[in-house]
């Protein structure tokens, strides 16, 4: 079965029409071409599919497309200003905080999402808020460096 | 994936109706999705609608009356519970409990009423079709005549109750309340859970759970998770404890051991009566248990696992006897 669903994706409003089982993750992916968001597990345990639905990190291999019927999805790809990247961003490359990379935006959303809730984090709370994001490189200290610098705190 | 209609319904009567237009195992119950979207895909179930409780704004409403006590709408997420102001103050277990489980994305979707419905877990059972391949005589899994895990059982079901919500919930007990056409039910949170893996939960194809309900507290209790590593993963136990009041009242739940939480009732007794020390209590607690061996760990070192961080938590009592937070 398909239904329509008419949702925002990075400010802008989109209409498809997808199938019912389909996930976020796939049609954010393979309709919208936002291959920011990357596939991991597909289980919930790797994090990088995180996107920002409503305000709150979500895996998106875990939601279907249609629960954000009528909401509002942020990806990676929203995040920078063009060319202007986003303070998290700066921090992520000041930090050196990209290894091989394929975790960076479900981390550097995951960061946003623990900014948005918390917005001077100490070190246990920054572990917390990223624990739901695997880095094989297992980079997580300079990770951990950026958010110090983005939020001022530590 | 199997193709299956989606259906997002605004309150619990619209809810009932797409229930009762289709055969009973034919709907899911979904409020997050985070545990059941992993079953489908490992073909562990199946459905043809799946009824996505969420978009119910009552469902997720949190509120605290002064006769009733503390009211949970069964789609709030753990997010929410952990986060609530009221939750925090006055049921600072199940708030601790809630914000143990998973990771910050997990609970900004998953559901209290879900981890209370999670199904009962296997190392051997939770798996996809190849490798379920290799243990086919399981009883839960494919009806089989076997347990992988106690192999010498004739019968039953031990995969083991998993959400970390359910241990504090008991502990302050806590009731469920079930809706179907036929009517509502509250039911103790206790008795909600069968003692079986594969009969696990006491609540019928028709029914949805809408509300968690708690009386006021009297005292705080103290939860503890223990895993092995600071993880995503599932408990190897948790702990739910409240000191008695008055002598009585004392609850000693353990989870995550058994096809439902355990309480360790001898134990509350002696907690009780305050006549015994900590440590005679927390030995008691560990032996009255009727624990089996898992891959997360043996009968005896559950035992011993449970005894030292009961008798850490005791101990915290025993020094602050008036501890009200």
């Amino acid at each position: 079965m398909s239904t329509i669903l008419k949702f925002w994706v990075n400010d802008d409003p989109i209409e498809l029409l997808v199938r019912d089982d389909e996930t976020l993750l796939d049609v954010l992916r393979n309709r919208m071409l936002l291959t920011g968001t990357k596939r991991g597990c597909g289980e919930g345990q790797c994090g990088h599919c995180t996107v920002i639905l409503n305000g709150k990190s979500v895996n998106s291999c875990l939601t279907l497309a249609l629960e954000a019927q009528g909401g509002h999805v942020l990806t990676i790809e929203g995040l920078s200003e063009g060319e202007r990247l986003h303070p998290i961003q700066q921090a992520y490359v000041e930090a050196g905080a990209v290894q091989c990379g394929y975790c960076a935006p479900g981390m550097i959303l995951s960061i946003y999402s623990l900014l948005q809730e918390n917005p001077c984090p100490n070190e246990e709370e920054i572990k917390e808020g990223i624990k739901g994001v695997i880095c094989r490189c297992t980079g997580y200290y300079k990770v951990i460096e950026a958010v110090k610098r983005v939020s001022g705190g530590g | 994936m199997e193709a299956f209609s989606f259906r997002a319904v605004r309150t619990v009567s619209e809810a009932l109706e797409v229930i009762r237009e289709h055969p009973p195992n034919e709907v899911a119950l979904m409020g997050g999705g985070t545990d059941l979207l992993i079953r489908e895909r490992q073909k562990l179930v199946s459905f043809r609608v799946l009824l996505f409780l969420r978009s119910i704004p009552e469902l997720s409403k949190i509120r605290l009356e002064m006769e009733r006590g503390l009211t949970i709408g069964a789609a709030a997420t753990l997010d929410e519970v952990a986060n609530h102001f009221e939750i925090r103050r006055r049921y600072p277990m199940l708030s601790q409990a809630a914000r143990s489980v998973a990771s910050p994305q997990i609970r900004h979707k998953a559901t209290i009423g879900g981890n209370l419905c999670l199904a009962s877990r296997c190392w051997f059972y939770n798996r996809s079709p190849f490798w379920r391949a290799e243990y086919p005589r399981c009883r839960k899994a494919s009806g089989g005549d076997q347990c992988y895990i106690v192999p010498k059982s004739r019968k039953g079901c031990f995969a083991l109750q998993s959400g970390d919500t359910v241990g504090p919930l008991v502990a302050l007990q806590a009731k469920v309340k079930l809706v179907s056409e036929r009517g509502e039910r509250l039911l103790d949170i206790e008795n909600f859970f069968l003692g079986d893996g594969i009969e696990y939960l006491d609540l019928k194809p028709d029914e949805i759970l809408t509300e968690v309900i708690l009386p006021w507290p009297l005292t705080a209790g103290v939860f503890v998770k223990f895993r092995p590593q600071n993880n995503l993963d599932f408990a190897t136990f948790t702990l739910s404890v409240i000191p008695p009041r008055n002598g009585s009242g004392s609850r000693i739940v353990v989870g995550s051991v058994a096809n439902r939480p355990l309480r360790a009732r001898k134990a509350e007794t002696l907690l009780d009566q305050r006549e015994v020390g900590v440590d005679v209590i927390a030995q008691q607690a560990a032996e009255e248990l009727p624990l089996i061996s898992f891959v997360r760990g043996s009968v005896e070192f559950k035992r011993r696992a449970i005894k030292a961080k009961l008798e850490e938590v005791l101990k915290d009592f025993v020094s602050s006897p008036s501890r009200e937070n």
